[in-house]
């Protein structure tokens, strides 16, 4: 095993293979800074130039771009509140904030930090589970993958602002939103007036944009002034602070990297599900809930932190049984086609120095883009100085662009375009949107496997062993959140 | 003054409140009643999904019904009784960002600014629409000359083409007339 993991390393900085994924990481930073274009349509697009090239040599070229497309879509979140994919949503909650303080440069520095720690997390997954991923991935089906999305679901009573009653009518709306389209069993179009544009549903990414990006824009325009209102004394100073705050808070990195490994490995619950689990958990542990969607450093740790290590979860299944944890994941796999290797048992034993490959990558690029960004982090960080309306024209730009760019469609633009007023509206009213968008990821989710669930084992599968433990966690969480609400109410009435 | 934007600020987020549940409670009844025709498995989750909306929004619309009958009795007996001063909630603190203290005649300034880019956008497509809307937002709202606007535009053009076009072979969006 040390043999193969040598091997790999020694072929991962071999000259071609180490030329490739720096090329890798230059287009994945470019596109993940561009909202929109996240890792499933760069690798898509760079799936061609990937014939001829060795086995290696094609890793290492799309898993860095994979995984630097990861990171740089929190660059546009942290600095506009413009989430760079819909996996980078949770790290507007606290980055744009920040950003907003003069914190750009601190933000960025910590976000960057933390995805790395997670994608290291991530890749010592890869390594641990060799031996042991088999039986893990086989007990998962679909009644624990309904039970996964229903977790993520229960985080509504941590991110409802307060107010569980409009969050909960939230999801509800974000649930119905999914459902838009036609049904997955009997191909009858729901919510759809009679548009084709809707049979498919709606695109998460343009809602995200919207979402997000929509009321941080139009304040932006109406209030003039830069998104920054202070001047941070030292951005360069920010940037060490950032990185060091990954290490202060390493616990909750930590949380925040097995939980992305760990849903990651759960093949088709997808990335985005992730993000709001490290998200909500990471305020459940904190001392200081309230700070988050404020500026809270734990929670902008948590949301970036899971990120990387969710695509080196999702690489697991992919390479010991061929099954696609995520889009991403399924174009990779497409790779393996290509360069004539079938995922599977021979991964662990005839190709083991191609999987050890693929665990070098993940972290090796990582730390490429920090160094990379490095010298980036203070001129983006002084991109929240200027003013507002000299960036008015450049941010239209960018949501229209991340809007259309996924399906080239002009309906996508009125969808992030509705989904801005929406978002405007909410944040005026204070209504929550965090649980709006929970909703809509995990709503399809939940429906499609209670369907196949309910086809395979009837109403048995809630007497699973991992169902009832999924069942015992929702359980404990809501105790833990009523415990708090309980806690706080003492502290008002004895003050 | 300010006691009087407060006053107003306040009155509105109350109005508010009961336009955006009304009218979501009319969404989830829509689409309650719309799911009934769908067939059995299809109308599962709409129907759960509505069902509670709907029956959420509903308390929420009877307990607003019934704050507002607890404040006009309290307000007759002591004035500052209210549902937080009963102890009931603690003082939800009135939003006081950007949206809200922004004056009338700045958001019909922008609103007609990005009625006009989509407007645009859905005419001649993006690039025209950079030019013209860029061009002329730079010059009359930041106050910016013509060669700065007219440079601004044609670096944020060419990079956008530069990125989508030509490095990842994306379209942009072309409008109905286009243009370009």
């Amino acid at each position: 095993m040390l043999e193969a993991a040598l091997s790999g390393l020694v072929q991962v900085i071999s000259p071609g293979a180490f030329l490739l994924m720096m090329i890798g990481i230059l287009i994945g930073l470019v596109v993940g800074i561009l909202p929109g274009l996240g890792g499933p349509v760069a690798l898509a697009l760079m799936l061609p130039f990937t014939f001829g090239m060795t086995p290696i040599e094609t890793f290492c070229f799309l898993i860095a771009i994979l995984m630097v497309t990861t990171t740089a879509g929190g660059i546009t979140s942290i600095l506009f509140g413009i989430p760079g994919e819909a996996t980078a949503a949770a790290i507007v909650f606290d980055g744009h904030p920040m950003a907003k303080a003069g914190e750009a440069g601190r933000a960025i520095g910590a976000m960057l930090m933390s995805s790395l720690l997670g994608a290291l997390i991530g890749a010592l997954l890869i390594v641990a589970s060799i031996p042991i991923i088999r039986p893990v991935v086989l007990a998962f089906g679909p009644p624990e993958y309904l039970m996964l999305a229903i977790v993520g679901l229960t985080f509504i009573a941590v991110l409802s602002d307060g107010s569980m009653a409009k969050g909960l009518i939230m999801a509800c709306v974000g649930i119905l939103v999914s459902l838009i389209g036609l049904d997955p069993q009997t191909s009858i179009p729901r919510y759809t007036f009679g548009r084709i544009e809707m049979w498919d549903g709606l695109g998460i990414v343009p809602i995200v944009i919207g979402l997000f990006g929509g009321p941080q824009v139009l304040e932006l325009m109406l209030s003039k002034n830069s998104i920054a209102s202070t001047k941070s004394s030292s951005a360069v100073s920010g940037v060490w602070k950032g990185f060091a705050d990954a290490f202060i808070h390493w616990k909750a990195v930590m949380r925040a990297g097995l939980i992305g490994a760990g849903v990651g490995v759960v093949p088709g619950v997808g990335g985005a599900v992730a993000q709001f689990i490290a998200y909500g958990q990471a305020k459940q542990f904190s001392k200081e809930p309230e700070k988050f969607g404020k500026g809270s450093i734990e929670g902008l740790l948590a949301s970036s932190g899971n990120n990387n290590a969710k695509d080196g979860g999702a690489l697991i299944p992919m390479i010991a049984f061929g099954l696609p944890g995520s889009v991403s994941t399924a174009i990779v796999l497409t790779a393996f086609l290509i360069v004539g290797i079938d995922p599977g048992p021979r991964m662990l034993t005839e190709y083991l120095d191609v999987t050890f490959a693929m665990f070098w990558v993940t972290i090796i690029a990582n730390v490429i883009i920090v160094i990379i960004a490095l010298p980036l982090i203070v001129p983006l960080s002084r991109v929240t100085l200027v003013s507002g309306p000299l960036l008015a024209p450049f941010l239209l730009a960018l949501l229209v662009l991340g809007a259309y760019a996924t399906r080239n469609n002009m309906f996508d633009i009125w969808v992030m375009l509705s989904a801005a007023a929406i978002g405007a509206i909410c944040q005026r009213f204070r209504w929550p949107v965090v649980p709006l968008l929970l909703g809509l990821v995990l709503g399809k989710i939940c429906e499609r496997y209670f369907f196949l669930s309910q086809a395979l084992f009837g109403w048995n599968w809630l007497t699973r062993p991992i169902v009832i433990g999924f069942i015992v966690l929702m359980a404990l969480i809501f105790l833990r959140v009523a415990y708090q609400g309980w806690k706080s109410f003492k502290a008002r009435e004895q003050a | 003054m300010a006691t009087e934007l407060r006053v107003s600020g306040k009155s509105l987020d109350v109005i508010a409140e009961w336009v955006i549940t009304l009218f979501a409670l009319g969404v989830m009844v829509t689409a309650f009643t719309t799911a009934m025709s769908f067939p059995r498995n299809a109308a599962l989750f709409p129907l759960a999904m509505s069902g509670l909306g709907a029956v959420l929004l509903a308390l929420k619309l009877v307990r607003m019904i019934l704050l507002l009958f607890v404040s006009r009795g309290g307000s007759v007996q002591s004035p500052p009784a209210s549902e937080e001063n009963a102890g009931m909630k603690p003082p939800e603190p009135s939003y006081q960002g950007v949206l809200a203290t922004t004056s009338l005649a700045t958001w019909v300034e922008t609103l007609v600014g990005l009625v006009i880019f989509f407007t645009l956008l859905v005419l001649v497509g993006l690039v025209p629409t950079l030019v013209l809307f860029g061009i002329g937002y730079l010059m009359i709202v930041a106050r910016k000359s013509f060669l700065f606007s007219a440079i601004y535009v044609s670096v944020l053009i060419g990079t956008i083409y530069l990125l989508f076009v030509r490095l990842l072979s994306l379209p942009l969006p072309r409008g109905m007339f286009p243009l370009l």
